[in-house]
């Protein structure tokens, strides 16, 4: 089973649709949590800012499918071929609005995604993502 | 390619079978000669003679004896004979010899005329003979040929309108082929189509309410704006649910793969009713079901339920104001099918209307909530695996549906 980790500190967030990080960032503002959010738009930026930050990675990623140029998938595919999933402790959480099942059983099937969330993310998502995989 | 005739001289003297090749020897015909019945007999078996010459006296076997064992085989009982006698003309009634197959006497001693005039008169009536028979046999050929003809070009009639039927089949089945591709690429279209439209439209409406929320929990809503934001919060309410239906349209077409199982009607019904207690409450409405009929089905599970929820769930939103809602369900077998009745008390529906009632957002009523996609699925559920369903209702009396399911093979028996 998953181990559990220190506190969760930094969270990065990939979602092309600001309207909807401006909604999740009000959800974390409504939790108790005190952490660092760091938004990307952009896939390919969020792999930039991970690169340049693997000495402080972040703890938890939440992660949407669809995005253009490139999306959650190959966002993973890329990971992988990093070997963060390996390398680095970070929970990763898909996040989305299909309600094509077969888009959270794929999203189950890469080994560092943990969790699926369908959108909006609720202070209960957050809560219940905090209380499996982080330490208080 | 006619043979020369053959012509057998019977006669136990060598001088008269000189004396007769020789005479007949100006005719075109090979001469056989024998000089004895036994002879005679054993030549005739062994080739086709068109006259056999046939002395009368002969030691052991003599020329009748001959001709009445001739007689007595069918390969030489035609060969027509010509006996030669030396007796007198008056004698020759005695002998009978016409009995056994002589059709003339030649009295010795020969005279070579009557002799020549026989034979020639015999072998033209039997060329004669041969002809027509040629004749006979080459118009019997050319009436076969003729057939042989027509049936030829009949067959090769035959044969291009076979291969005409072929082209024009393969020319069909390509247009099928063609047409169900096209088919499958439209429906596959479609699917994504509503799969991007439902996906791109969810987002932003989710966006909408959240940010609504936002806007009501920091207090931004004052008496002045009070009425702006309610009819914002229910224009995002409508455009939620209606597209919360629509999902399920295109999200249904997922559950197509889902494994058949064998269902017990009761056990469904038991599951639905506990989902549904609320709106059973509110409308406190009585309902009775029946499966002993017909108590299982092999169905597809979310299929089954799907299509018994939302029968249920409209007869109990199309209830009646004036009385306490009562619907029936029962299940019974009606030939191979199984079939599915759900009656209710409600207010109706215009049977003239049926086309409508299962086409995709009809509503025939603002008397109840809903956006018209709950039969649209359920029909859809139903002809997707060959089933149907149809309904009888009056107006402020009530409607009964009734849906014909078939018997699905056990995913697990395949």
């Amino acid at each position: 089973m998953v181990s559990k980790k220190t506190g969760l500190k930094n969270i990065l967030i990939i979602d092309d649709d600001d309207e909807y990080n401006f909604i999740t960032e009000d959800t974390f503002q409504d939790t108790d949590l005190d952490c660092t959010l760091t938004f990307k738009l952009w896939a390919q930026d969020a792999l930039a800012y991970l690169k340049e930050n693997e000495d402080n990675f972040p703890d938890l990623i939440l992660l949407d499918i669809n995005m253009p140029i490139m999306n959650g998938w190959e966002f993973l595919e890329e990971y992988q071929n990093r070997n963060y999933h390996i390398s680095q402790p970070a929970i990763i959480a898909m996040m989305s609005s299909s309600v094509y099942y077969k888009d959270k059983e794929k999203a189950m099937t890469y080994p560092q995604v943990m969790e699926y969330v369908d959108k909006p993310i609720t202070v209960k998502n957050i809560y219940r993502i905090r209380d499996t995989y982080f330490s208080l | 390619m006619r043979e020369v005739p053959k012509i057998l001289i019977v006669d136990d003297r060598e001088t008269e079978r000189a004396i007769l090749t020789k005479l007949l020897s100006k005719f075109n015909v090979v001469i056989h000669t024998a000089d004895s019945g036994q002879e005679a007999l054993s030549k005739l078996l062994r080739h086709r003679y068109i006259l056999v010459l046939l002395d009368i006296q002969m030691p052991k076997m003599d020329g009748i004896e001959t001709a009445t064992l001739m007689q007595s085989n069918t390969q030489t009982q035609h060969i027509p004979i010509i006996f030669l006698t030396a007796y007198d003309k008056d004698e020759i009634n005695m002998l009978q010899g016409y009995k056994v197959g002589a059709i003339d006497y030649l009295f010795k001693p020969f005279n070579e005329e009557i002799l020549s005039s026989k034979v020639a008169t015999f072998l033209r009536s039997y060329s004669f003979e041969k002809e027509k028979e040629y004749e006979r046999l080459l118009s019997q050929l050319e009436i076969k040929n003729e057939k042989l003809k027509i049936a030829r070009e009949e067959a090769v009639r035959m044969m291009k309108d076979a291969n005409k039927a072929k082209k024009q089949a393969q020319k069909s089945q390509k247009q099928v082929e063609n047409q169900a591709r096209d088919l499958m690429k439209y429906t596959k279209e479609l699917e994504q189509f509503a799969y991007v439209a439902t996906h791109d439209l969810r987002a932003p409406i989710l966006n909408l309410n959240g940010i609504l929320d936002i806007f009501k929990k920091r207090g931004y809503v004052t008496s002045e704006n009070q009425a702006i934001v309610q009819r914002i919060d229910g224009s995002v309410s409508r455009i939620n649910a209606t597209l919360h239906d629509l999902i399920r349209v295109v999200a249904y077409r997922n559950t197509l793969d889902e494994e058949t199982r064998e269902q017990c009607f009761e056990q469904v019904f038991t599951d639905i009713r506990k989902d549904i207690a609320i709106q059973i409450e509110e409308a406190d409405a009585k309902i009775s079901c029946d499966f002993r009929k017909a108590p299982k089905i092999n169905y597809i599970p979310g299929h089954l339920r799907s299509i018994l929820l939302n029968l249920l769930t409209n007869a109990i939103k199309f209830h009646s104001n004036e009385r306490t809602p009562v619907i029936s369900i029962r299940t019974s077998m009606e030939k191979k099918h199984l079939c599915l009745q759900v009656k209710d008390n409600g207010i109706g529906m215009d049977e003239s209307k049926k086309e409508k009632v299962f086409g995709l957002f009809q509503r025939l009523t603002t008397s109840a909530p809903g956006n018209g996609m709950g039969l649209y699925i359920t029909k859809s559920l139903v002809e997707a695996k060959g089933g149907s369903i149809d309904f009888n209702s009056q107006l402020e009396k009530g409607t009964e549906f009734k849906v014909l399911l078939k018997q699905l093979t056990n995913s697990k028996n395949q």
